[in-house]
């Protein structure tokens, strides 16, 4: 590989090379494939929606990128590394789907605990702490239980953990499900004030306007292959909606990939 | 609507509770303990007690005491012991130390016309611990009160009082000691009786023991005129 | 592998297992345990304090080594099921740390648990007058058993489900205080299953070896060298069975 891309690549937060899942057959339960050939690449800086039908393949890939699950073919490079080397991960915040967190601990408890595991200095973690508490309007509740949290205060608790290592690429997945309209309005102006930042962001989702309204492309999912790609201005300019474009794809037989 | 099954499956299942309570109660459930008591087999005991076995040489002890002690209850008269043996087999198989087991055991087969059995004990308990004094001493009343063996006994006596003891031992010692004299006295013996009482007397002035130097002083008297009444009819007849 | 991660991950495993009502309840069973043996005590023509020990050091044992499994084997299926192990492992935390982490809390509660019965039952024995010192050295095989039953538990439920766990552990568990009984099984077994039984019961953890009560019962000292191959057993067992966990937890996928 010439010097010059091999820059190139290593400038690049997310890329992803034939990325498949085949998870094995188990008793009562057939092999099944979960994502086929996925090709990705994403840039810094950028917000990325992946969208699909539940059982697409979103939760899977976004394992793949950290390392929780092995692909069954392809690469995965996240800021041009392995996602198996645990020092990647420094640079990552995630936020599962549905957050089961440890509920004895208390919503300051949590945060102290997340940031243990990326051995911050325990002054910057308290800092942090503090600071994004505050973020997502929650320091009243910040010595209450998690096990006392509605399922907002859950969602807003998790983004502050995924944030509590400053990190450069965030994944959400899943992030506005569950959440009563209000909810979902602050949460949008969390992620647009993280876009602000310059962070890089890579979110899973179902709910269109979301996605339309806070990402710069989106890709779409339809049985574990990414039938569709595009960037949301090229969308607004040629007039079409993303819901349309989406249930163009889903119902399309065996979506064939297309770029608009 | 399907009816609510709960009130009533409680009521039915507390009426069920009732009346096995009270039938147990009124005791047309009772059994016969002796019949009732089957100890584990030693041997499966052992292998079943996973490394518990001094818990469950103490279980075994309990239910041993349980079971001689309701038929006690029930009818003094009783001497139905038909599991001591295996009972008291059992508790000294998982612990070979259990000493209480050796010493009551031996008085319960003793109770239950065993005289042998009683001795087998005691002298199994020996095989594990040689020299145990309080074995020792036990082994001398079952064979004197039991057996009707005045050497055994004695010599078991002169085992439990052998030099050497454990200062927390010394009573045994001294007992056994009498008891053995007293023995030797009976099974014509002057010299032993002699030696022991003179031994006993002894130790009893040195500890200021006057009641028993006392006895041992009279009992010596009485071998010296035992002797002199022997001796005497010799010297007048010949 | 990080001692930070590690140390974060044994103390909030910790913390929930505090909160336990599995570790309350156990702590209560062995109090009532020790409470129906003064009564049980007084039936025995006086071995009540023979009883009181033999009963309460059972029960501090088999409630510590109990739990340990109980909780271990729950552990890491129940870090997959609420998928809070996708929470820690997307962060820079290795799987190694991750296990250990949860397999030191783990251990650190069966301490507590032994500890904490030891210390009540000591009282009461000093309460009715019995020399509990001669006692004190059955605590740190008992404590080495716990860590054991608990390294196995955790080892177990890093490739198998809580059920299989249980019973993998709760059978090595009493076949290890079993192994003489198998040997001697084995002996008067026909060829193959004489060498097979005999093969098992030289593999398995020894629990007999880390159990002090039937050596103070037949009348045996714990020898500097028995403690020492006593202690290098049981340390190898946890090494080992941790080790195999971590092995098979970098194999298993979310």
């Amino acid at each position: 590989m010439p010097a010059g891309e091999q820059a190139i690549v290593s400038e690049l937060v997310l890329e992803a090379s034939g990325l498949s899942k085949t998870y094995a057959a188990q008793i009562g339960q057939p092999a099944r494939q979960a994502l086929v050939g996925l090709d990705l690449v994403i840039q810094p800086g950028e917000t990325f929606g992946l969208l699909g039908p539940n059982g697409a393949g979103k939760t899977t890939s976004q394992k793949l990128f950290l390392g929780l699950a092995r692909p069954t073919r392809g690469t995965i490079r996240v800021f041009g590394q392995s996602p198996e080397n645990p020092d990647v991960r420094n640079r990552i915040g995630y936020l599962p789907e549905n957050p089961y967190f440890y509920q004895h601990l208390t919503g300051e408890e949590f945060l102290r605990f997340c940031g243990g595991l990326f051995n911050l200095p325990r002054h910057l973690v308290e800092a942090r702490t503090d600071q994004l508490l505050a973020q997502v309007r929650m320091q009243e509740a910040r010595k209450v239980q998690l096990k006392k949290y509605s399922k907002g205060m859950l969602q807003r608790v998790g983004i502050a953990q995924a944030l509590i290592n400053d990190p450069e690429l965030v994944l959400l997945d899943e992030p506005m499900s569950g959440l009563d309209p209000v909810g979902r309005h602050e949460f949008r102006e969390l992620i647009l004030d993280l876009k602000r930042q310059g962070k890089t962001i890579f979110f899973n989702s179902h709910i269109l306007s979301d996605v339309s309204e806070i990402c710069d492309r989106v890709g779409i999912l339809v049985e574990g292959r990414l039938a569709a790609q595009a960037a949301v201005d090229d969308l607004k300019r040629q007039g079409r909606e993303l819901e349309t474009l989406f249930m163009e794809t889903v119902r399309a037989p065996k979506a064939v990939a297309a770029t608009a | 609507m399907k009816p609510d099954l709960r009130p009533g499956l409680v009521l039915v299942a507390a009426a069920l509770v009732a009346v096995t309570t009270h039938v147990r109660a009124t005791g047309n459930l009772a059994e016969d303990p002796a019949r009732d008591y089957r100890p584990l087999p030693a041997r499966y005991a052992k292998l079943l007690a996973t490394d518990f076995d001094a818990l469950w040489a103490d279980m075994a002890w309990l239910a041993f005491l349980q079971h001689d002690g309701a038929i006690m209850a029930r009818d003094a008269s009783d001497r139905r012991f038909g599991a001591l043996e295996a009972g008291l087999q059992t508790v000294t198989t998982l612990d070979p130390d259990y000493l209480v087991a050796y010493v009551f055991g031996s008085w319960a087969l003793g109770d239950a016309d065993r005289p042998q059995a009683a001795q087998d004990l005691l002298e199994r308990g020996l095989a594990h611990r040689p020299g145990d004094r309080q074995l020792l001493y036990q082994l001398g009343f079952v064979r004197f009160l039991l057996l009707r063996d005045l050497d055994g006994a004695i010599s078991a006596f002169m085992a439990a009082a052998a030099p050497g003891a454990h200062p927390q031992d010394l009573a045994i010692v001294r007992n056994a000691m009498k008891m053995a004299a007293g023995l030797a006295e009976r099974r014509n013996d002057p010299n032993l009786a002699g030696r022991l009482w003179r031994a006993i007397a002894e130790d009893a002035r040195r500890r200021g023991d006057d009641r028993l130097a006392g006895v041992a002083r009279r009992a010596l008297e009485r071998l010296r005129r035992e002797r002199a009444s022997v001796t005497a009819p010799d010297r007048s007849g010949r | 592998m990080s001692a930070g991660h590690i140390m974060a991950l044994a103390h909030q495993t910790w913390r929930e297992l505090l909160r336990e009502r599995l570790v309350s309840g156990a702590m209560l069973a062995s109090v009532v345990i020790l409470l129906i043996a003064i009564p049980l005590g007084g039936l025995s023509l006086g071995q009540d304090g023979r009883i009181l020990a033999d009963l309460g050091f059972a029960s501090l044992e088999v409630t510590s080594v109990l739990l340990v499994i109980v909780a271990g084997a729950q552990m890491l299926p129940r870090e997959w099921e609420r998928r809070t192990s996708f929470l820690v492992l997307s962060k820079p935390v290795s799987r190694t740390s991750f296990l250990l982490g949860k397999a030191f809390g783990l251990l650190a509660m069966g301490t507590l648990l032994v500890a904490v019965q030891a210390v009540i039952l000591l009282f009461l024995l000093a309460l009715r007058g019995l020399e509990v010192w001669p006692l004190l050295g059955q605590l740190p095989l008992v404590l080495l058993q716990t860590m054991v039953a608990a390294s196995l538990a955790v080892g177990f439920s890093a490739f198998a489900s809580t059920p299989v766990t249980l019973l993998a552990t709760l059978a090595l568990y009493v076949t290890g205080h079993n192994l003489d009984s198998l040997q001697g099984l084995a002996a008067q077994l026909p060829w193959p299953s004489k060498t097979l039984l005999a093969v098992i019961g030289h593999i398995l953890p020894d629990f007999s070896l880390l159990d002090l009560k039937n050596r103070i019962i037949h009348g045996q000292s714990l020898t500097p060298g028995l403690a020492l191959a006593a202690v290098t057993h049981g340390v190898s067992w946890c090494v080992l069975a941790l080790s195999t966990g971590i092995l098979a937890f970098h194999r298993r996928e979310a």
